[in-house]
């Protein structure tokens, strides 16, 4: 019945490049979309001063503070949302003071040039690390000095940072054990924050494609018998490996796989592909119309760089459509 | 209860009345809601301001007297070659409506109007006429259709938040596109005359050049792509009918493209097509599309502006996103279902050259989709690249140039495919009348926040509006300057801006009529109102300069170079108005009293409740100077002059932009210039005999058949102005003796025409115009018979 799955060694296949595609999306996001550095393990923390509402705007003369106990050691970094606000004439600075809770005097504090803030989603305040900061309790403090007073930032979820932990090498890689167990909660902390998994969701594009191209493939060999005859199934093995081959290339080559170049290479994938088995364009529109879906439940996330990328998926799924079709239609001429 | 009001509704619904007036009074509903949606808006106050002004449509006669048909400008600038006559047929037209409506706020709130309802019209006999199969009745689709063209928040936004003159292309280019799919099914040739008709009074010209090219650029790149799809025969057929409806009304529009063509291939830096192919502005391309493309096809695809501009450059619309467009949003995907439902259906629902026809509009809009967002991976840096071709810097905000062609692309698109979709669910009535219900409602939803958008402030202050009553005190003070200054002077106008703008606050609140100063319309008198009235000449910028560093005496040079001789002072600009874009901060600051009592002499004028005032220059000086001249302006390209007692070279001084267009033409007769209240320039030598106007003479068109004189000796004065060397030795060797009149110590008297030689282009255009319409109307007369 199922002529692709009854072949093993295509099965196993299939699967091998499932995996790998997992592999791929849990390496690449880890790797690619925290901002931060490799060696810090951010960790989403719950701020013990409580604000009122989503958002609070700090201005000229306002403090925003943040309390809260760490959870590990090397504590080195806080790591604060902001709204995408553009700011029109930049002008004075942000301050951030960092202390531990029982301390009398600011630790430590350091100026930013406001015009740092311009249109900024989150910003890492670095302070010296503290090697031995588990559980113990730490204030900082954010405000702005000589700003105008139409000028003014808004922090998102006042009630919720993230800090991070930065591991120096020699305690990364010192034992099998430790390195595990860095991997693991490297892995763990970035999976927990809610923006990273929405953003980590465009290194699930190529298992998405791959799926998708599957049960093309499978409607394809379906519909079209002459498809199955055993040159042609040859034909098909030999070429759409290499044709898969090429696209996992591209996408770990160019992590941000919708930037030039990698995007011309799916371009030609795609029309390959749809010439190979003979698609129609209603195939490129309804990969349009989902992709248009899913951006339309991410809007209200804010999420710029997944946008962006479906942004150029979108309009070049929907162009090859409009392709197609006129291709369609030439052919009744 | 309910259930009876429902009986009775659905009794209603099905009445014949409703069914034999039922659309029709629909139609008429809207274009009534259409025309009382400005008293709505604006309160009853004017709607002005802008770089365009929008003076034109309240006082379209002074329009017409003091701006318009020349090709030499001065509209609070240094004179340029900018010929605006394009407005000429309009203007008349406005002028001629406002004997009827005598009310400025009754016939500016029309001009306001009829753009939409133009376009509500138009649109729906465009799309009438691309729908071929017309078994069933698809009025309701294509009226669907036109309200979701004309109530756009694209449209709304990039159209009339600074309702500038393409608004008219709304209503223009569907009827364009009506009528040229009529003469391509016909051939009848009423159907170019009509639109030679339209483009004739609403083109505007150059004007509107940048936005008609935002519609034909995806359209034309996509019948290219179409012609695949079509035999040579047709194609051949479809290409002359082509070349021949828009060759005439090329033809047609000679009276403007005559003198805006020249400027084009003119040398000299006053013209303003040397501005808009400058490497200047060349460059400023690629930097303006950087800054500016932000936005991502998916709002287009709403059917709303980008947003992410919206918050880049703080605009008004980033309120109405965050208040409204950004809760209601998921709604408008019902355009996005429309769209594909009707895609996926076409093939089942569509005649062989409907789907041809579809295709050609799906194409246009997968062009305009990409002309509109541009930041598509990729196809950003190729429009970057296009920034190379010429003219195509034309486009450097795109998101502004292809609002329109892409909003009108996509509502034909839209339309079509409800068209399809009511063939497609002809069995199933409920599908098809819960999809159009939903996007009629959504439609009226998103266009809720229309007054938001367009009564919105002045940008970069809060409480300021444009809509205003312009007061008397101020019209009445420009009457007092019309009949005390000689229009041969300049003004400059205090406070001294960024841009070309002046202020005038409204009678009864703060808010401002902030767009092009319109001294000169109201006094016939030139202003020079900021920087930008320098036309990008370096004295713009050392103005600023010696402004803030306080060298008065570089101002009155400047001011004395640039016939600048009197000071007008406006004092009642508003506090928020002052810390606008419209003024540089510092170059504020320092028009203090001290820089108005170092750059003044006396106070000549003062308006009745102290607002305006108007001061003389500490040195004046004349618009022509030149030993022994007498001289008298006719109008802005003419002037006539006496020069006596030439013994020697003498220099022929022109205080105005250099420009190689100005001529001197020897006069065969020498006319002695008489001047009973002549203002004498005694350093200068030269007697100004004040003005004899006159817009046009017969004998001015012999000036195409005149050699001009001295034209070796024309060259820039003072790095500004205009110089000719006077040689009497020439003129004896060279002319006849009626050209001069020898004294008895030698010397000679010469008369002489000052001409700005470029305005005969409009002459020899406005004749070909007139001869194009006047033949087509003549054989489509004679065929008719």
């Amino acid at each position: 019945m199922n002529v692709l799955f009854k072949n093993k060694l295509i099965t196993l296949l299939i699967f091998a490049v499932c995996c790998a595609l997992i592999l791929f999306w849990i390496i690449a996001s880890t790797l690619l979309i925290n901002k931060i550095s490799f060696s810090v393990i951010s960790a989403t923390t719950q701020n013990q001063i409580n604000y009122n509402g989503n958002t609070f705007q700090l201005r000229t003369g306002q403090n925003y503070q943040g309390k809260f106990i760490a959870k590990d050691n090397n504590l080195g970094l806080i790591i604060i949302s902001f709204e995408a606000k553009h700011i029109v004439k930049p002008s004075g600075s942000l301050v951030f003071k960092f202390k531990k809770a029982s301390s009398k005097k600011w630790d430590f504090s350091h100026t930013y040039n406001l015009s740092l803030f311009d249109s900024q989603t989150s910003f890492s305040f670095g302070v010296p690390i503290i090697s031995e900061s588990t559980a113990k309790n730490y204030t900082f403090e954010l405000s702005l000095e000589n700003v105008r007073s139409a000028d003014y930032l808004i922090v998102k979820n006042p009630n919720i940072f993230i800090a991070g932990y930065k591991y120096s090498k020699s305690q990364i890689f010192g034992t099998k054990s430790a390195l595990i167990h860095f991997i693991i909660n490297k892995v763990s902390s970035s999976f927990s924050d809610y923006d990273f998994v929405v953003n980590s969701l465009i290194f699930l594009t190529p298992l998405g494609l791959f799926l998708v191209f599957i049960i093309l493939l499978k409607k394809a060999l379906r519909l079209n018998k002459k498809l199955l005859t055993v040159k042609n199934l040859k034909f098909g093995q030999r070429y759409l490996k290499y044709l898969l081959l090429i696209f996992i290339i591209a996408e770990l080559s160019f992590p941000q796989i919708l930037q030039l170049p990698s995007s011309y290479i799916l371009t030609i994938l795609w029309f390959i592909t749809f010439a190979l088995f003979k698609f129609k364009s209603t195939t490129s529109f309804i990969i349009s119309i989902a992709l248009l879906v899913f951006w339309i439940f991410i809007i209200p996330f804010g999420l710029n760089n997944l946008q962006e990328s479906l942004n150029v998926l979108v309009y070049f799924s929907f162009a090859t459509g409009v392709v197609q079709l006129l291709i369609e239609q030439g052919r009744e001429k | 209860m309910e259930f009876k009001m429902w009986l009775y509704f659905n009794n209603f619904y099905r009445s014949s009345f409703v069914k034999k007036y039922g659309f029709n009074l629909l139609y008429l509903f809207v274009i009534s809601i259409i025309l009382l949606l400005p008293y709505y808006l604006f309160a009853g106050k004017l709607y002005l301001g802008g770089d365009d002004s929008r003076l034109f449509y309240a006082y379209p006669k002074e329009y017409l007297a003091n701006n318009q048909f020349f090709s030499w400008s001065n509209l609070s600038s240094v004179g340029w070659n900018y010929p605006n006559q394009d407005f000429l047929p309009f203007v008349l037209l406005w002028s001629a409506l406002s004997l009827v409506i005598r009310s400025t706020v009754i016939i500016t709130y029309l001009a306001f109007s009829l753009p939409l309802i133009l376009g509500f019209i138009y649109f729906q006999k465009m799309v009438g006429e691309l729908v071929l199969d017309r078994k069933n009745d698809y009025r309701f689709e294509f009226f669907l259709g036109a309200l979701f063209y004309i109530t756009s928040p694209i449209l709304i936004h990039n159209h009339y938040l600074n309702p500038l003159i393409p608004i008219w292309l709304i209503g223009l280019i569907p009827a364009v596109v009506t009528f040229f799919i009529r003469f391509l099914k016909t051939g009848d040739y009423i159907y170019v005359l009509i639109a030679i008709i339209l483009t004739t009074i609403f083109s505007f010209g150059f004007h509107n050049v940048p936005w008609i090219a935002g519609f034909l650029l995806p359209v034309m790149l996509s019948l290219a792509v179409c012609t695949v799809l079509f035999k040579l025969l047709d194609i051949s057929n479809f290409l002359l009918k082509f070349i021949i409806f828009f060759g005439l009304i090329a033809i047609s529009q000679s009276f403007w493209l005559f003198p805006i063509l020249p400027t084009f291939i003119g040398p000299g830096t006053s013209s303003v097509t040397s501005k808009v192919v400058s490497s200047g502005f060349t460059n400023d391309f690629a930097r303006a599309i950087q800054a500016t493309a932000r936005g991502m096809v998916i709002h287009p695809l709403l059917n709303l502006f980008h947003r992410q501009m919206a918050f880049d450059f703080n605009w008004n619309l980033k309120n109405i996103y965050l208040s409204f467009y950004d809760k209601i949003f998921f709604l408008n995907f019902i355009y996005i279902i429309v769209l594909f439902l009707g895609v996926f259906n076409l093939k089942r629902n569509t005649d062989k050259l409907e789907r041809k026809i579809f295709l050609i509009i799906l194409t246009s809009f997968t062009f305009s989709l990409y002309f509109f967002t541009i930041d598509i991976g990729p196809l950003f840096n190729l429009f970057i690249l296009l920034g190379n071709l010429p003219g195509f810097v034309l486009f450097r905000n795109a998101y502004d140039k292809f609002a329109l062609g892409h909003t009108l692309i996509y509502a034909s698109l839209l339309t079509y495919c409800l068209v399809i979709l009511r063939r497609k669910f002809k069995n199933d009535h409920s599908i098809y009348s819960v999809l159009f219900f939903l996007f009629f409602i959504i439609t009226l939803i998103i266009a809720l926040p229309t007054k938001s958008i367009i009564v919105s402030p002045l940008w970069t202050t809060h409480n300021i509006y444009k809509n205003i009553t312009i007061p008397n005190e101020y019209i009445e003070f420009m009457s007092k300057i019309k009949t005390s200054v000689s229009p041969t002077n300049n003004i400059l106008s205090l406070p001294y801006g960024l841009s070309l703008y002046s202020v005038i606050k409204d009678t009864s609140s703060d808010n401002v009529y902030v767009g092009v100063s319109p001294v000169v319309i109201f006094s016939g008198v030139n202003d020079i109102s900021g920087f930008l009235s320098f036309n990008y000449l370096p004295e713009g910028e050392e103005m600023n300069k010696a402004i803030v560093n306080k060298n008065y005496a570089k101002v009155n040079a400047i001011l004395y170079s640039h016939n600048i001789n009197y000071v007008m002072v406006t004092n009642n600009v508003p506090n928020e108005v002052k810390k606008s874009f419209i003024y540089v901060k510092d170059v504020l600051a320092a028009q203090d009293k001290n820089f108005l009592k170092n750059i003044t002499d006396k106070k000549i004028l003062t308006s009745s409740n102290r607002n305006y005032e108007l001061y003389t220059t500490k040195k004046r000086n004349s618009i022509i100077s030149s030993p022994n001249l007498r001289f008298t302006r006719i109008n802005r390209v003419k002037y006539e002059l006496l020069i006596t007692g030439v013994k020697k070279k003498q220099m022929l001084i022109f205080n105005d932009s250099f420009h190689p267009g100005w001529k001197l033409y020897l006069r065969s007769k020498i006319d002695i210039i008489s001047c009973n209240h002549g203002v004498i320039f005694k350093d200068l030598k030269t007697e100004e005999c004040g003005v004899r106007p006159s817009i046009f003479k017969l004998q001015d068109l012999l000036y195409i058949f005149k050699h001009p004189s001295f034209e070796k000796s024309h060259s820039v004065y003072n790095n500004f102005g205009n110089k000719w060397v006077i040689d009497p030795e020439y003129i004896k060797a060279n002319f006849d003796k009626k050209y001069y009149q020898e004294n008895s110590d030698g010397s000679i008297n010469v008369s002489m025409d000052l001409y700005f030689a470029p305005q005969e282009y409009f002459y020899v255009g406005t004749i070909i115009s007139f001869l194009t319409i006047f033949g087509l109307t003549l054989f489509v007369v004679v065929k008719k018979k």
